[in-house]
């Protein structure tokens, strides 16, 4: 996509470089191939996230007692197996929900959990960036074309801290380097680190939505124009609504 | 908001970031940045004016920096839940009698995360004491 097209639109709205720039790499990045699926495959996913806000089925579900008591179609086409796209409804639709069932479905398809962290990965920017346009007033992106080319297939050495899927250690390399600036290094910020690409996606947009990881750990603001209890209250109120335990 | 409620100078209201009408946050501006999240992640026909009310009180740069703490916030809740990640132990034993008043052990991604063991519950008795005043000499660095 012409970065031309996001920068146009986003002063307009006095929209900071930082966050032009973030939004722009990230978006892009969507479109290229990844670690275990094509850009095409992954501009599926975006397209099966944004629809996923707006699905009857998952409305309908959202209102049953069991999130699995209702059958049906999502809104939208995609060329992804309909499991995948069911479990991407669920995680943006039913935050609230999200079970290891979701996660078990889409190893049964025969995937990997490499490939279910790319899956989340994509699901988490594009929810993120969309957020975002909703919050301001503006309308989405446009999705990227699909660049061509393989997928990287680098599969990073992991351990096991209780989660679904593997991390990589604290210690490793890759860990250390990307936060050598931070406090402590949270289960939260690794938690993708299965696939590295995910975690530098990650930190682009913590960095330039909420705070330089350098000031995570710490009561400042940097230089933003709210002030640190305000940013932590929207922080707080946004996980209580989905029922974020973490 | 562990932090903010142990460095606060105002009286902070936590409950009010669980309760369905948000209100009396004790933090400027507070119960208006509620409406306005509980709008945008509802996605409900108040949004609009909502933001309105965050814009007269903020300025346009205001409203782009709350916004982007929702999409940051609307990514991490979901990475910590859809890899049904345990809460770091530290922070699980700090955050015992806050979670608590919050209702959060309530929430289905508690399960997540071990709580128990009479070791964990002594830990968490000490540094639920001794974090705060970490915090608040971190903050008076930082306001000096």
């Amino acid at each position: 996509m012409d970065k031309q097209i996001i920068i146009d639109l986003y002063t307009q709205y006095a929209i900071r470089e930082d966050i032009i720039n973030a939004h722009y790499e990230v978006w892009e990045n969507i479109a290229k191939p990844g670690t275990w699926f094509t850009g095409a495959q992954r501009v599926a996913m975006a397209k099966a996230t944004r629809s996923a806000f707006s699905c009857q089925l998952c409305a309908k579900r959202k209102q049953d007692v069991s999130p699995y008591y209702t059958d049906g179609t999502h809104d939208g086409d995609s060329i992804l197996d309909p499991v995948w796209v069911d479990a991407i409804h669920r995680i943006v639709s039913d935050p609230a929900r999200i079970s290891k069932r979701i996660y078990d479905e889409f190893i049964a398809t025969g995937a990997t959990d490499a490939q279910y962290v790319e899956l989340l990965s994509v699901l988490l920017f594009t929810a993120s960036i969309d957020m975002f346009h909703r919050a301001v007033g503006i309308d989405p992106l446009p999705f990227p074309d699909p660049y061509s080319g393989e997928p990287s297939q680098e599969l990073p050495e992991t351990i096991t801290i209780g989660a679904w899927v593997p991390v990589q250690s604290i210690r490793s390399t890759f860990i250390r380097e990307t936060y050598a600036d931070s406090g402590p290094v949270t289960n939260v910020i690794r938690a993708l680190s299965l696939i590295p690409d995910a975690i530098r996606d990650q930190v682009t947009l913590v960095h330039a939505q909420y705070l330089p990881m350098k000031l995570v750990a710490t009561t400042a603001a940097g230089n933003r124009s709210i002030s640190r209890p305000q940013i932590e209250l929207i922080a707080s109120r946004v996980s209580a609504l989905n029922e974020c335990f973490y | 908001m562990l932090r903010e409620s142990m460095t606060n100078r105002t009286e902070l209201n936590v409950e009010s970031i669980t309760s369905l009408e948000g209100r009396g946050t004790g933090i400027l501006g507070g119960d208006a940045i509620c409406y306005f999240v509980d709008a945008v992640i509802r996605n409900d026909d108040t949004l609009d004016a909502r933001r309105e009310t965050l814009k007269n009180l903020f300025g346009m740069e205001g409203l782009v920096d709350i916004a982007g703490v929702i999409g940051t916030f609307t990514m991490q809740t979901r990475i910590a839940d859809a890899t049904g990640l345990p809460f770091d132990s530290q922070f699980e034993m700090a955050t015992r009698t806050l979670r608590r008043r919050l209702g959060a052990d309530e929430f289905q991604s508690a399960t997540n995360t071990d709580t128990g063991g009479a070791g964990k519950a002594f830990l968490s008795r000490i540094m639920e004491r001794i974090i705060p005043i970490v915090v608040k000499v971190m903050a008076k660095r930082n306001a000096s």
